[in-house]
C-alpha cells in the first residue's frame, strides 16, 4: 500500500503517556512524508473544582500554560531525537474550539493526529472531523497499546490501533 | 461666620449635649421615687445555654403588665438569655403584692420552644425601700413542631446537594438560607408553629470574625503571589533536593505543608502543583509520587494553624482559641504526622523515587531558574513585612483581647495602601461565593439550632458518649474524620461546633476543649481520605490531568486511607496522652 505524503502534520498533545505514543506517531509520519510537524497544547483553566476568584483563574491559567511549555518542549525534543525538527504551538481556551481555530487558520495543514478520544472530546470534535473529511484533509487518531499504523485518508487497511475519520 | 454666632451655635451644641448626658440620670432619679417591682433571672434551654430574645409576660393577682411603651414593646432576654424586668407601680399594685397571699404569674416563651410559666406568691417576692425583687429563672423545652421538621429536612437537602455537587455550594446554601426566612416572614407570622427564627436572629449567627478572616488572608495572598515567591520556592526546594527525588518528594511535601499552614490548600496547590509537574515532565517521570505527598501535606499542614484550614478557623472563632492555642495543641501532632507520611510514601513509591546525575540536576535547574524568577522584589519586599507584621498579630492576638480577622484585615489594608494596588482588582482575588457560602451556612445551621435540631444531635453524640471522655475524643475524631472523606468538612465542622459545644460541657474532663481539638483534627485529616473529600485534592488532581496523568478514585484511595488511618490514629494518641 502506498502512503500518502503530507505536507504539515498537526499533532495535538497534553502530554501524559500516552500521548508520547501519539507524539510519536506523528513524528513517523511527518519523518517518513518529509513534511513539517507542529504539536499543538490547548490551555483549559477550567477545573472540576468550582472557584471563580480571578486570582485562582490567573493561577490555574498561568500553571497550565508553564506545563503546557514544557509538555511541547518535552515532545520537541523526542522529534528532534527522530530527526524531525517540530514547532510547537500553545493556544488558550476549550480544547475542541482551539484544534478547529488551529486547522481552520492553517489551510495547509493535511493531517491532524489526535489521541484517545473522551466520550465528550469526541462529540465536540465530531463537525470538525466531518468538516476536515469533506476538505480531504486526513485525521488520525491514536488508540493506546496497539501497534502504530499511520494511514492517510482514503488510504488502504485499516492498522491495529489508529483510526481514520 | 461671626464670633458671636459662633458663640451662639457653641452654646447650643453644649445645652444639647448636657441634655443627652442628664436625661437618663433624671428618669433614672424619677423612677427612684416611684416603688417598683424587680423580676431577674435567666432563661436556658434544656443543654444550659442562653435562650436570646425570649419573650416575658407577667401577670399580678391575675392582672397582665406591659412594659412602658417608650422603653420596649415587649420584655426579652439579652444574649445570653438574662432577664431583668422594671415595672413601676402605682398605690393599687403596691397594695396587692403586700398581700402575701397574692398570685405573680411569669411567662416565658419563644417559637420552637414550649412556653413555661412560673408561677410564686407575693410572700416569696423580697421587699426592701420602696422596691420588691425576686429572681426567677426558665428552662425552655424545645418542641418538635413542623418548623423543626422543615430544618431538618433542609439541613439533610443541603448536605445532599453539596455533597453530590448537583448545584454550587453557595446555590445549595443560599436555598438552605433562604427557606426558614421566608417560612417565617410568610407562614410563620400566621402561624407561629412555622416560625424557625428571625432575620435578627439569622443575622446574630453569622461569624463575622471568620468572614473577616477570610477576606483578609484572601487579599494578602492574592498581592503577594504576584510576586513570583511561591514557584520560587519550589525551585529552590529543588535546588537543595541535590538531584534525589526522594529528597525532592520531602521538600515539596514539607514546603506544601508550610504554605498550607499559612495559606489556604486550594491556592497552595494552585502555586505548587504546575511546578511540580513541569518537574516531573522534565524528568520523565510520573508526577504523581510527588504530588501524592504534597496533596497529604497540604492537608496536614492546614491543620496546624488557626488560619491554615477553613474547620480551624470556624472552630477557632467560636471557641476562642487563639493562633497560639492551634501551635500548641496540633502542631506537634502535625509535625509528626508529616514525619509518618514520608515514611509510607518511602514504603509506597520507593522504586519510583531515582537519583539523577549531576548534569542531569544542574541543567534542569537552570532551566526552571529561567521560568521561575522572582517577578517583583519590590513587592515581595512589601508583603513580606506586611505578612510577617500580621502574623506576629496572629502570635499575640490573645493577649491583645483582638478577633485574629483584625490582624488579617490590618494587613489587607496596609499592603493595599503600601502597594497602591488596584483596589477593584485585588478585590477580584477574594473568593466571594466562598465567603457567602460560609454566610448562609451559619445562617443554616443557625436555623438548625433555634428549633433544636442541633440539641437533638447533641443528646445523641452525648448518650453514646455516656459521660466518658475518652469515648467522646474517639467519637469525635473518628467520626469527624470518616464524615470528611465523604462530605465537606466545612458545612461538617459548622454543624458540629454546638454538639462539640455541649460535649464539652457535659463530659467530665472535656471542659479544656479537647473535643474542639479532636473535631479539628478529624475534619482535616479526613480531607486525604478520599479523591473528593478535599477541593485540593480535586484541583490537583485536575491540573495533573491537563497534563496527561490521569489519578483515578481508587488509585488515591489506596494511598489516602492509609495516610489517613495513621495521621488519625497520631492524633489520637496525642489527644488521650499529651492533650488531656
Amino acid at each position: 500500500m502506498k502512503r500518502k505524503r503530507y505536507h504539515h502534520i498537526v499533532c495535538a498533545t497534553r502530554g501524559g503517556e500516552e500521548s508520547q505514543r501519539t507524539e510519536e506517531q506523528a513524528t513517523q509520519v511527518a519523518q517518513e512524508s518529509g513534511a513539517a510537524l507542529t504539536f499543538l497544547y490547548v490551555v483549559n483553566p477550567e477545573l472540576p473544582e468550582a472557584y471563580t476568584a480571578k486570582f485562582c483563574l490567573e493561577l490555574v491559567n498561568e500553571g497550565l500554560a508553564d506545563i503546557g511549555r514544557v509538555v511541547l518542549e518535552m515532545a520537541q525534543r523526542r522529534a528532534a531525537a527522530q530527526g524531525v525538527a517540530a514547532n510547537t504551538a500553545l493556544r488558550h481556551g476549550q480544547v475542541h474550539e482551539e484544534i478547529a481555530a488551529y486547522m481552520n487558520e492553517n489551510p495547509t495543514v493535511d493531517l491532524l493526529v489526535l489521541g484517545r478520544l473522551g466520550e465528550a472530546l469526541q462529540e465536540s470534535l465530531r463537525p470538525l472531523l466531518e468538516q476536515l473529511r469533506i476538505q480531504g484533509r486526513g485525521v488520525l487518531i491514536v488508540e493506546p497499546g496497539t501497534p502504530q499504523q499511520p494511514r492517510a485518508p482514503g488510504g488502504g487497511s485499516a492498522g491495529g490501533g489508529e483510526s481514520e475519520r | 461666620m461671626t464670633a458671636p454666632r459662633q458663640g451662639k451655635i457653641l452654646l447650643l451644641v453644649l445645652v444639647v449635649v448636657l441634655i443627652g448626658l442628664l436625661w437618663p440620670l433624671a428618669v433614672a432619679r424619677a423612677d427612684e421615687g416611684q416603688p417598683q417591682l424587680t423580676i431577674s433571672g435567666y432563661v436556658r434551654d434544656t443543654h444550659g445555654e442562653g435562650v436570646a430574645d425570649a419573650e416575658l409576660k407577667v401577670s399580678i393577682g391575675g392582672q397582665s403588665l406591659a412594659p412602658r411603651a417608650e422603653n420596649h414593646e415587649v420584655w426579652q432576654t439579652d444574649e445570653e438569655g438574662a432577664f431583668l424586668i422594671r415595672i413601676p407601680l402605682g398605690a393599687e399594685q403596691v397594695a396587692v403584692l403586700e398581700n402575701p397571699e397574692t398570685i405573680v404569674t411569669v411567662q416565658a416563651a419563644k417559637p420552637t420552644y414550649a412556653a413555661t410559666r412560673r408561677t410564686i406568691t407575693a410572700a416569696e417576692i423580697a421587699q426592701k425601700n420602696n422596691g420588691f425583687y425576686v429572681g426567677l429563672d426558665f428552662t425552655l423545652v424545645h418542641i418538635h413542631n413542623i418548623a423543626f421538621w422543615i430544618v431538618t429536612l433542609l439541613l439533610l437537602l443541603v448536605y445532599v446537594l453539596i455533597s453530590l455537587e448537583i448545584v454550587h455550594r453557595t446555590a445549595a446554601a443560599l436555598l438552605g438560607a433562604a427557606i426558614p426566612l421566608l417560612t417565617t416572614y410568610t407562614i410563620g407570622t400566621f402561624n407561629a408553629d412555622f416560625h424557625i427564627l428571625s432575620f435578627q436572629q439569622a443575622v446574630k449567627h453569622i461569624d463575622l470574625n471568620v468572614i473577616f478572616l477570610l477576606m483578609g488572608m484572601m487579599i494578602l495572598v492574592t498581592i503577594t503571589a504576584r510576586t513570583g515567591v511561591f514557584p520560587w520556592l519550589a525551585v529552590q526546594a529543588y535546588s537543595v533536593a541535590g538531584g534525589s527525588e526522594f529528597r525532592l518528594a520531602i521538600l515539596f511535601a514539607i514546603a506544601t505543608a508550610v504554605l498550607s499552614a499559612l495559606l489556604d490548600n486550594v491556592t497552595t496547590m494552585l502555586l505548587m502543583v504546575p511546578v511540580t509537574v513541569e518537574i516531573a515532565l522534565i524528568l520523565k517521570i510520573n508526577p504523581w509520587p510527588l504530588l501524592l505527598p504534597e496533596i497529604f501535606a497540604s492537608n496536614l499542614g492546614g491543620a496546624a494553624t488557626l488560619i491554615g484550614d477553613p474547620p480551624n478557623l470556624l472552630i477557632g472563632s467560636y471557641a476562642n482559641f487563639t493562633f497560639v492555642d492551634f501551635l500548641v495543641h496540633m502542631t506537634p501532632a502535625v509535625i509528626v504526622s508529616i514525619i509518618a507520611l514520608v515514611i509510607l510514601m518511602r514504603l509506597q513509591y520507593g522504586r519510583e523515587y531515582r537519583r539523577l546525575g549531576r548534569e542531569e540536576t544542574a541543567a534542569l535547574l537552570a532551566e526552571l531558574r529561567e521560568h521561575h524568577r522572582i517577578t517583583d522584589s519590590r513587592l515581595l519586599r512589601k508583603s513580606l513585612i506586611v505578612f510577617g507584621v500580621v502574623i506576629l498579630l496572629f502570635l499575640v492576638h490573645g493577649v491583645l483581647h483582638m478577633e485574629p480577622s483584625i490582624a488579617a484585615l490590618s494587613g489587607a489594608a496596609a499592603l493595599l495602601l503600601w502597594t497602591g494596588a488596584d483596589i477593584v482588582q485585588e478585590l477580584e482575588g477574594v473568593e466571594w461565593p466562598s465567603l457567602i457560602f460560609f454566610i448562609m451556612l451559619f445562617i443554616v445551621v443557625g436555623a438548625a439550632e433555634e428549633v433544636g435540631l442541633i440539641q437533638v444531635i447533641a443528646d445523641g453524640v452525648n448518650s453514646l458518649a455516656a459521660g466518658n471522655l475518652i469515648v467522646a475524643i474517639l467519637l469525635v475524631l473518628w467520626v469527624s474524620a470518616f464524615a470528611s472523606m465523604i462530605i465537606d468538612n466545612i458545612p461538617f465542622t459548622v454543624t458540629m461546633l454546638p454538639v462539640v459545644a455541649y460535649l464539652t460541657q457535659t463530659v467530665p474532663g472535656a471542659q479544656g476543649g479537647i473535643l474542639y481539638w479532636a473535631l479539628a483534627f478529624g475534619a482535616c485529616f479526613g480531607g486525604n481520605g478520599t479523591l473528593v473529600a478535599a477541593s485540593a485534592n480535586i484541583v490537583t488532581a485536575g491540573l495533573a490531568e491537563r497534563a496527561g496523568y490521569h489519578v483515578t478514585f481508587r488509585q488515591f484511595l489506596r494511598d489516602g486511607i492509609p495516610v489517613t488511618i495513621v495521621s488519625v490514629a497520631i492524633a489520637m494518641i496525642w489527644l488521650l496522652v499529651v492533650g488531656r
